[in-house]
C-alpha cells in the first residue's frame, strides 16, 4: 500500500521538557480520509505542525508524499487549514486564495481557474470581493477550506475543519471533503466532532498524551473498543421471574424503566451480550416459548464516540456502557 | 522566485492599509511640493553692472545670501571632518580650530560663487533632504514595527509555513517588501524634487538621488533591529518603542559619546575602538546628505559599521525564525 503520509516514532519535546508526542507511528493511505482522534491537549494539532515543519520533531522520521518531511519540497501540493486561522484582514476572500496559491507555486490562468473553482465549491463565488474581515466564523472557515483545497492538493491537512459553521453549511464543507477524496486527495482531519470523524474518515487513529493509543479503520476501531461480542436490546412483556434468572445468568440487564406505563405488563428494555447474530433467535425463541410479548430486537452498534471513551476513558476512570452512556 | 514577489507584494498591501504609512507619504510629498512651490529665480544686477540669475524662496528675505552661506558652512564643515577622520584631532573651541574653521569657510564661500545657482540649489536640497530624512525615518519605523509581529501571529505563520518555501524566503520577502515600499516611496519624493527644482531653477542636480543609498542603509539596519525584536517578543508596540527609543535618545547619547571632542588620550582611543563598533544613525544621515553638496570628503567608517550591523541583525533575526516552533 502506498502511503501518503508515514511516520516513524515521531516525537516532540517542548522547552520545559513538556512531551507533546512520544513515538508516533501512523500510516495514512494514499487517497483515504483519515481523521485523527483526541482529548485537548493530546498533541493532534503539533502531529499536523511536525509534519508540515512548522514545529521541529525533535526525534524519530517522517515522509509527506514520500518525501522526508524536513525538505521543503515534501509541502508542494500539500493544503493546510490551520485551527483558529487569521487571514490577512486586508485581503479578500479570492486575495486570499490568491495570495497562498502564489505561495504554492501556482500562477496565471490556472491560479486563477483555481480561485474560480474553489470558491465556487465552498459556495463563496458571489462573496470573493469583500474582505475576509466582514465575513462571519463560518464564512471565514469556508475561505480557508477554499484556500486549503487550492491546486488541488495531493494531501490536505484540516484541523477543525467545521468548527463554527452552522449545521447547514457544515453539511456543505462534508460534501466538499468527499469531493476532495474522490478526486484522489488525501484528507488528514483532527476534529472533536467523532461523529463527523465517523461518516467521514475511512482511517481512524486516536492519540492520547502524545502516545497513539488505537488506528485501523472505523470498523477496527469499534471492534477493538468493543471486544468480538455484540450488545442487543430487547424491549418485551413482562418476563417471568424463572426464564428472567437463565437470561440473567447470561448476562441479560434490565434497563432503567422510561416514563411510560408501568405495572406488571408494561413493556421493558433489557439487554444483553452475544457472541453473534445467530445467538439471538434462540433467546427470542424462549421468550416466545414462555408467552412473552417481544415489541422490539435491535442489535446495539457502538459508536465511534463511544469507541473513543472506551479506549480513552479507561485511564481516566470512564466507562462507556453501550449506547453511549458514560 | 514568484513565492518571495508574493510575500513582498503581501507587505505592499498590508502597508496600503496602514495609516501611518499613508501619513508618511502625504508628508514626503508635501514637503517635496512646498519646496518646489516656494524656490523660484530672479534675476538681480550685480555692482558691475552684471545681470545674474539667482535662486530665492518666497518669503524668506536675502534667501540666495543664506542658501550661499550655508553651502560655504556645509562644504567647509565636510574638509574639516577629513581633519578629524585622518587622526588630526581638532578641537573647535581652541585657537587653533578656530582659525582653520574661518580658513576653510572662507575658502568654500569664494567656491561659492562659482556658480551661485547651482550652490543654492544643492543647500536648498540638502536642507529638503534633511526634513525628508528625519520625516521617513520617523514614520518607517512606525510602519515597520508590525511587519514581522503581525506575520508571526498564530494561526497566520501557520499557513505561510506550510507551504513549499524555505524559511529564509518567507523572512527575506517581509524584509524586502518593507524596504521595497520605503525605497519607493524615498524615490518619489527625491525624484518629485529632482524634476521639480530642475523645471523652477534650470539646476538639475542628479546627486540628489545620492542621498538614497545610505539613507536606505540606515532605515534597513534600524528595520532589520525591529524585525530582530518583532522575531523575538511578536510585539508591535515594543518593537516601536525600542525602535525610538533607540533612533531619538540612545543614537544622540551615542553620538554625543563616540564622536565629541573631549576627554583625554585614553577616552579618545576608546572613542575610536568604540566608533568601528557602534552603529550611529546621526553619523550616516550626514555623510549621506553631504553626497548632495558633492563633498570631497565622505566617512565610510560608520558607514561600514552600519552596514556590518544590518547583516547582523537580519542574520540572527532569520537564525531565530529559522528554528522557532510556531
Amino acid at each position: 500500500m502506498e502511503y501518503a503520509i508515514q511516520t516513524i516514532n515521531l516525537s516532540k519535546t517542548y522547552g520545559g521538557g513538556i512531551k507533546a508526542l512520544s513515538g508516533v507511528s501512523l500510516e495514512v493511505p494514499r487517497g483515504s480520509c483519515f481523521g485523527l482522534l483526541g482529548p485537548n491537549g493530546a498533541g493532534k494539532s503539533t502531529l499536523v505542525k511536525v509534519l508540515l515543519s512548522i514545529v521541529r520533531a525533535s526525534g524519530g522520521t517522517a515522509t509527506l508524499r514520500g518525501v522526508d518531511i524536513r525538505s521543503a519540497a515534501a509541502r508542494e501540493r500539500v493544503g493546510y487549514l490551520p485551527e483558529g486561522h487569521r487571514f490577512p484582514n486586508y485581503l479578500t476572500a479570492e486575495g486570499v486564495c490568491r495570495y497562498f496559491g502564489q505561495l504554492g507555486g501556482l500562477a496565471g490562468p490556472e491560479l486563477e481557474r483555481e480561485i474560480d473553482d474553489k470558491l465556487e465549491i465552498v459556495g463563496l463565488s458571489e462573496w470573493r470581493k469583500v474582505k475576509v474581515k466582514k465575513f462571519s466564523k463560518g464564512m471565514a472557515q469556508r475561505v480557508g477550506v477554499a484556500q486549503a483545497l487550492i491546486g488541488d492538493p495531493e494531501v490536505v491537512f484540516l484541523d477543525e475543519p467545521t468548527d463554527g459553521v452552522d449545521p447547514v453549511a457544515r453539511q456543505g464543507l462534508r460534501e466538499v471533503i468527499r469531493k476532495a477524496t474522490a478526486r484522489g486527495s488525501t484528507v488528514f482531519i483532527n476534529s472533536h466532532l467523532l461523529a463527523e470523524i465517523e461518516v467521514l474518515c475511512d482511517y481512524v487513529a486516536i492519540l492520547d498524551k502524545g502516545v497513539v493509543r488505537q488506528q485501523g479503520t472505523v470498523a477496527e476501531l469499534l471492534a477493538a473498543a468493543s471486544g468480538a461480542s455484540l450488545s442487543v436490546r430487547f424491549r418485551t412483556g413482562s418476563i417471568p421471574e424463572s426464564l428472567w434468572t437463565k437470561l440473567a445468568e447470561r448476562g441479560a440487564e434490565r434497563e432503567p424503566a422510561a416514563a411510560g406505563p408501568e405495572g406488571a405488563g408494561a413493556p421493558q428494555w433489557f439487554h444483553m451480550e452475544v457472541a453473534d447474530e445467530a445467538e439471538i433467535s434462540p433467546i427470542i425463541d424462549s421468550l416466545r416459548e414462555a408467552a412473552v410479548l417481544v415489541f422490539a430486537v435491535e442489535p446495539r452498534r457502538m459508536r465511534l464516540e463511544d469507541a473513543f471513551i472506551e479506549l480513552i476513558g479507561a485511564g481516566r476512570g470512564m466507562h462507556v456502557a453501550r449506547g453511549g452512556q458514560i | 522566485m514568484g513565492a518571495l514577489i508574493a510575500i513582498i507584494a503581501d507587505t505592499w498591501r498590508q502597508s496600503r492599509q496602514q495609516v501611518v504609512f499613508l501619513i508618511m507619504l502625504g508628508l514626503l510629498a508635501l514637503t517635496a511640493l512646498t519646496t518646489v512651490a516656494l524656490v523660484h529665480t530672479v534675476e538681480v544686477t550685480t555692482d558691475d553692472g552684471a545681470v545674474v540669475e539667482k535662486v530665492v524662496v518666497y518669503g524668506i528675505d536675502d534667501a540666495g545670501e543664506l542658501l550661499s552661506e550655508g553651502w560655504a558652512g556645509l562644504y567647509s564643515t565636510s574638509i574639516l571632518a577629513e581633519y578629524v577622520n585622518e587622526g588630526e584631532s581638532v578641537d573647535p573651541f581652541s585657537e587653533e580650530g578656530q582659525e582653520l574653521q574661518q580658513k576653510l569657510f572662507d575658502f568654500a564661500a569664494l567656491e561659492a560663487q562659482t556658480e551661485p545657482k547651482r550652490r543654492a540649489v544643492e543647500t536648498l536640497i540638502w536642507a529638503v533632504g534633511f526634513v525628508v530624512y528625519v520625516v521617513s525615518m520617523m514614520l518607517f519605523i512606525a510602519a515597520c514595527a508590525g511587519y514581522f509581529p503581525a506575520l508571526l501571529e498564530a494561526g497566520a505563520v501557520d499557513i505561510v509555513l506550510a507551504k513549499p518555501l524555505e524559511r529564509w524566503k518567507i523572512f527575506l520577502g517581509k524584509y524586502l517588501g518593507g524596504m521595497a515600499l520605503f525605497t519607493a516611496a524615498l524615490l518619489g519624493t527625491y525624484a518629485l524634487l529632482f524634476f521639480g527644482l530642475g523645471l523652477r531653477t534650470g539646476v538639475w542636480h542628479p546627486a540628489i538621488f545620492m542621498v538614497m543609498p545610505l539613507q536606505v542603509l540606515s532605515a534597513g539596519t534600524l528595520f532589520a533591529l525591529i524585525a530582530l525584536l518583532g522575531v523575538i517578543r511578536g510585539s508591535t508596540a515594543l518593537a516601536m518603542i525600542v525602535g525610538y527609543g533607540y533612533y531619538l535618545i540612545v543614537d544622540k547619547i551615542m553620538q554625543f559619546l563616540l564622536f565629541a571632542n573631549f576627554g583625554g588620550e585614553g577616552w579618545q582611543s576608546l572613542q575610536k575602538v568604540l566608533r568601528a563598533a557602534i552603529p550611529n544613525f546621526v553619523r550616516v544621515r550626514d555623510t549621506a546628505l553631504m553626497a548632495v553638496i558633492n563633498a570631497p570628503a565622505t566617512d565610510w567608517q560608520p558607514v561600514m559599521v552600519m552596514f556590518a550591523w544590518l547583516l547582523l541583525s537580519l542574520g540572527l533575526g532569520y537564525w531565530i525564525f529559522h528554528r522557532r516552533d510556531f
